[in-house]
């Protein structure tokens, strides 16, 4: 993951307008790479660090909400502003569900275009930090044994040492030494901190 | 999506902090852009925003659909998804509709944020708890007002119908125009067409009783679920109904309605805005009361008064008339009846002092002299009071040339004076043999000219019978024409002069007798009745005009729509690449290089930007060729047949110069005659300014060098200046105030889809010449 400055995306299937929004939005500090259809977006490898795409609605073939769809079918985390050549209730209302920052009109006003772009940026990394930290901790839980797995689920619980020991008709000493081993595994500092790691790789696993 | 829904659920703490300048929301009822909400917007949007330091975000909500709560949800979603990240400062709701959207959703959407409404009708809303975070501009109903103006213009009205819609703004003011009407209850009968569909309300209102007013409240949604426009839906009811319609708002006025108390939603927005600035300037809405009933006025249409035989005089004080230009009608109906009366006057008046004459001293023209004289006059008086249209001119300069043969005189010319009398015009003149006509112009003859504005006749047998001293001008003129004798008379029309009737001469002295003038005097309200006429048909000529210039600009309006999708892209990156260039000036260390390289682009997007324009051009042309053989002398003769009242009119002669067998040419007969038409106006235009009696249009056919047939049209006109002979055919160009500048880029299109080409060149003496060239054959390129 090479530290690079937060990169703007800008699909639009015109030539003009992708060249000039690149342009302003690198005099405003930011990397910008620019796409003419959704296929040639998706065809790039996914960007690692902080984002944000700049997405025309209406294109020929994949339209910007097709872009939409296919990344958060793909669980890439990537905020979204819309931009259109006209206000359309129905495609801001379905783009907004999705989750997108903003709807934007052309010509794009610089000051709006620049807080919705900051935004975008700020959620992406704020959403990638968030799953760097699940992949962390699915890496850590990959370590653990199964012993340390169960001992690992039933600390979580509340459970007593002694109490796991009869659980799994292992000695409380021996649940003492797992449960330490899974401490030093998870990189937990304290049983709270380990509780909510559990909750994060809770909801891996009960998503794989 | 579990998984996500956790992580957008959490406390984020963004990398930059970006702190919003002030956020203003508009909330509109309607998702269309009505006239109502374009004025509203036109006057806020500036007041509150002048230098892009507030935000103003506009939501169109729609509420012009049915009340649907699975839409109304939909909408609540987007607002608190789109505004979950951003402080809202202010919430204007314009109009009810949307003021009771935000009362309905406050608490869930914009919760503790003050709002500003504007154009909000609550005249007939109960239980309304504003509470103390919002002020705003309430919209008055006025139907008491306008009902009562209109019983005041028509004293016989017993019944008035009411017309509304089934939106939420249709209810909405419905209900209030219900409320306002209730007290006149035990006055006249009120009837309420409330959500019909709008086939059966044109029914309705074509067949009303005279006794019988239409009010026009709202229809925004028809029964069918039909949308309308305010304007649309009152042009259609206006057209059908057969009696006047009133209105409420400013923006019903010029669609058909007579008038009525109207509300001008400018000066709701004007107010509202202000209320805004106060909130947004720290003070408490509470504290702000609530302005009522704004910026009413009575406001009606002299036209639909006209129409309906109203009087202004019964208007309450302090009207606005508008649409007061004279119509065509009156002027043409006036002088119908006064031509008429004219030769009944002039008849009696005839015999009369024919009569008187024979018991009197006789004078020293002979008896039979007089009578051809005054059989003359009365000839001329019978020909203008029934000749109509391109006739009038050429019965004006024959009755010039009867009064000239009689009188002995080498000149004789009618003068039109302008409107602010400051410069005078030759419409119709008659010279001897060999005399060449000649205008003069008012500093050529200033005392002649002073008389005649105040009335008086100048005549003089001799030029020392003019005073020498104020006259010195004048005589000066004359001796430089060598002109001798000279009677010029007023022509008035109403007591005002509009021109003069002169007769010079020129070999010889000539005396003007007393009775001479006289009855030259009546032959003179004759020519001016007449002129008058023709002004009024010139009128009418260029209210045709004008009707045509609007067709082919609504057909250009309908363009317009998808066109400007297309220009919005260039404009984006024009704009984009601007604030990029921006930017990179205010850094420290500006890139030359890249600044040149944006403009450049900036160059060319606007050129892209012209090319759709362009393309307006190519869509004229869209279509098949429908070739046939054409023979082009054929078609310009014919062409020029079409045009021959306009180029009389214009005082324009057409001399046609055909070459009688030419190759045939393989062209779509309607687009050519189309380009020749084009042409032919474009001369005719450019002469509109040249000297009487030098506007010749020359049509010419030939062969061309290579084969082609070449189409030439020369005028005598202004010619074209140098340094624009290149951009004669570009679109849009043009030298006409009111010209389009579509008619020469047709031309270029039209000849170049035919493969052939267009030139545009000055002719040595003045004038210019435009000319095409088709390639021959009958299979065409």
């Amino acid at each position: 993951m090479a530290p690079s400055g937060p990169v703007v995306f800008v699909v639009d299937d015109d030539a003009s307008v992708r060249k000039s929004l690149a342009r302003l939005v690198r005099t405003a500090g930011y990397d910008a790479e620019a796409f003419a259809t959704v296929s040639d977006f998706l065809d790039r490898p996914p960007q690692e660090g902080p984002a944000c795409l700049l997405l025309d609605v209406r294109m020929p073939g994949r339209t910007g909400l097709d872009l939409q769809e296919a990344l958060r079918a793909a669980g890439r985390r990537l905020s979204i502003i819309f931009i259109s050549g006209y206000g359309d209730v129905r495609a801001s209302v379905k783009a907004m569900k999705g989750g997108a920052i903003d709807f934007l009109t052309k010509p794009l006003d610089e000051g709006a275009l620049l807080t919705a772009i900051a935004q975008a940026v700020a959620r992406t990394l704020e959403e990638q930090r968030e799953q760097s930290r699940i992949t962390e901790v699915k890496n850590c839980i990959t370590t653990l044994t199964p012993r340390e797995a169960e001992v690992f689920a039933l600390v979580v619980t509340g459970m007593l040492n002694k109490q796991i020991g009869a659980e799994l008709g292992i000695a409380e000493k021996t649940v003492k030494v797992h449960r330490a081993r899974v401490m030093e595994k998870m990189r937990a500092g304290s049983l709270a901190q380990l509780v909510r790691l559990a909750g994060t790789g809770g909801m891996v696993a009960a998503r794989f | 999506m579990a998984l996500l829904a956790l992580l957008c659920g959490a406390p984020s703490t963004p990398v930059r902090e970006v702190k919003p300048g002030r956020i203003v929301v508009l909330l509109y009822p309607e998702a269309r852009l009505l006239p109502e909400i374009l004025a509203v917007e036109d006057a806020i949007r500036p007041a509150l925003d002048p230098d892009g330091a507030v935000s103003l975000y506009t939501e169109y909500l729609d509420l012009a659909q049915a009340a649907d709560e699975q839409y109304e949800r939909q909408v609540i979603a987007l607002l608190r998804e789109k505004y979950a990240s951003r402080r809202v400062d202010l919430i204007m709701p314009i109009a009810f509709p949307a003021l009771g959207f935000f009362l309905r959703h406050r608490a869930e959407l914009f919760p503790g944020v003050p709002a500003v409404f504007a154009a909000a009708n609550l005249d007939a809303v109960t239980g309304l708890d504003l509470g103390p975070d919002i002020t705003g501009v309430r919209l008055p109903s006025e139907w008491g007002a306008t009902l009562e103006a209109a019983l005041a213009l028509q004293p016989e009205v017993r019944r008035a119908v009411v017309i509304s819609g089934t939106s939420a703004t249709d209810q909405n003011l419905q209900a209030a125009a219900a409320h306002d009407l209730a007290r006149y209850r035990g006055q006249i009968e009120i009837t309420y067409l409330t959500g019909w569909p709008i086939a059966r309300v044109l029914d309705e209102v074509a067949s009303l009783p005279k006794n019988t007013i239409v009010l026009f409240v709202s229809l925004l949604r028809d029964k069918g679920g039909r949308l309308f426009t305010d304007p649309e839906a009152v042009s259609l009811i206006t057209r059908a109904s057969s009696v006047p319609v009133y209105g409420w708002s400013e923006t019903h006025l010029g669609h058909g309605i007579v008038g009525g108390r109207l509300a001008s939603f400018g000066i709701q927005g004007t107010r509202a805005a202000e209320l805004a600035l106060r909130v947004l300037g720290g003070e408490r809405p509470g504290a702000l009361p609530v302005v009522d009933g704004s910026g009413t006025a009575y406001m009606f249409d002299e036209r639909q008064l006209r129409r309906w035989g109203l009087r202004a005089s019964r208007l309450p004080a302090g009207s606005i008339v508008r649409y007061q230009d004279a119509s065509l009608w009156d002027l043409y109906g006036w002088n119908i009846v006064g031509a008429g009366a004219l030769v009944v006057a002039l008849a009696v008046l005839s015999t009369g002092l024919l009569i008187e004459r024979t018991g009197r001293r006789r004078a020293e023209l002979s008896l039979g002299e007089r009578l051809r004289f005054e059989t003359l006059l009365a000839e001329q008086a019978a020909i203008f009071s029934r000749v109509s249209g391109t006739d009038v001119d050429r019965e004006i300069e024959r009755a010039l040339r009867r009064m000239a043969d009689f009188l002995v005189v080498d000149w004789s010319t009618l003068t039109e004076y302008s409107e602010d009398n400051r410069t005078a015009r030759v419409t119709h003149w008659w010279t001897a043999e060999g005399m060449e006509p000649v205008a003069l112009g008012f500093e050529e003859i200033p005392w002649s000219v002073a008389q005649l504005q105040r009335g008086a006749t100048v005549r003089f047998t001799r030029l020392e019978e003019l005073p020498g001293v104020e006259a010195a001008v004048d005589l000066q003129t004359y001796r430089r024409l060598g002109v001798k004798s000279r009677v010029a008379i007023p022509l008035t029309v109403e007591g005002i002069v509009i021109g003069a009737l002169a007769f010079s001469a020129v070999t010889t002295e000539r005396a003007w007798r007393d009775e001479f003038v006289q009855r030259l005097q009546l032959l003179g309200e004759v020519f001016a009745n007449t002129l008058s006429r023709r002004r009024s048909e010139m009128e009418g000529q260029r209210l045709r005009e004008d009707l045509a210039h609007i067709g082919r600009v609504s057909t250009v309006g309908e363009l317009t729509a998808s066109l400007a999708h297309e220009l919005n892209q260039p404009l984006t990156a024009i704009l984009a690449n601007a604030q990029a260039v921006r930017r990179i000036l205010d850094a420290d260390t500006a890139d030359l290089i890249e600044v040149r390289a944006i403009v450049d682009d900036i160059v060319d997007d606007d050129k892209r930007a012209s090319e759709v324009i362009g393309r307006l051009r190519g869509f004229l042309k869209k279509g098949t060729l429908e070739r046939s053989s054409l023979d082009m002398s054929e078609l310009v003769g014919k062409v020029a047949r079409l045009v021959a009242g306009d180029a009389v009119l214009r005082g324009v002669v057409i001399r046609l110069d055909l070459a009688p067998d030419l190759p045939p040419v393989s062209a779509d007969r309607v687009q050519v005659q189309q380009v020749v038409l084009n042409l032919i106006l474009n001369g005719l235009d450019a002469m509109r300014d040249s000297v009487l009696g030098r506007r010749t249009l020359l049509l010419r056919t030939a062969r061309d060098g290579e084969g082609g047939v070449a189409v030439t049209v020369q005028d005598s006109g202004a010619g074209i200046e140098r340094t624009e002979l290149g951009q004669v055919f570009d679109a849009f160009y043009t030298t006409k105030a009111n010209g389009l500048g579509m008619g020469l880029a047709i031309v270029k299109s039209i000849v170049e889809a035919h493969g052939g080409r267009v030139e545009a060149r000055n002719n040595p003496a003045d004038g210019a010449t435009f000319s095409f060239v088709l390639p021959a054959g009958q299979d065409g390129p």
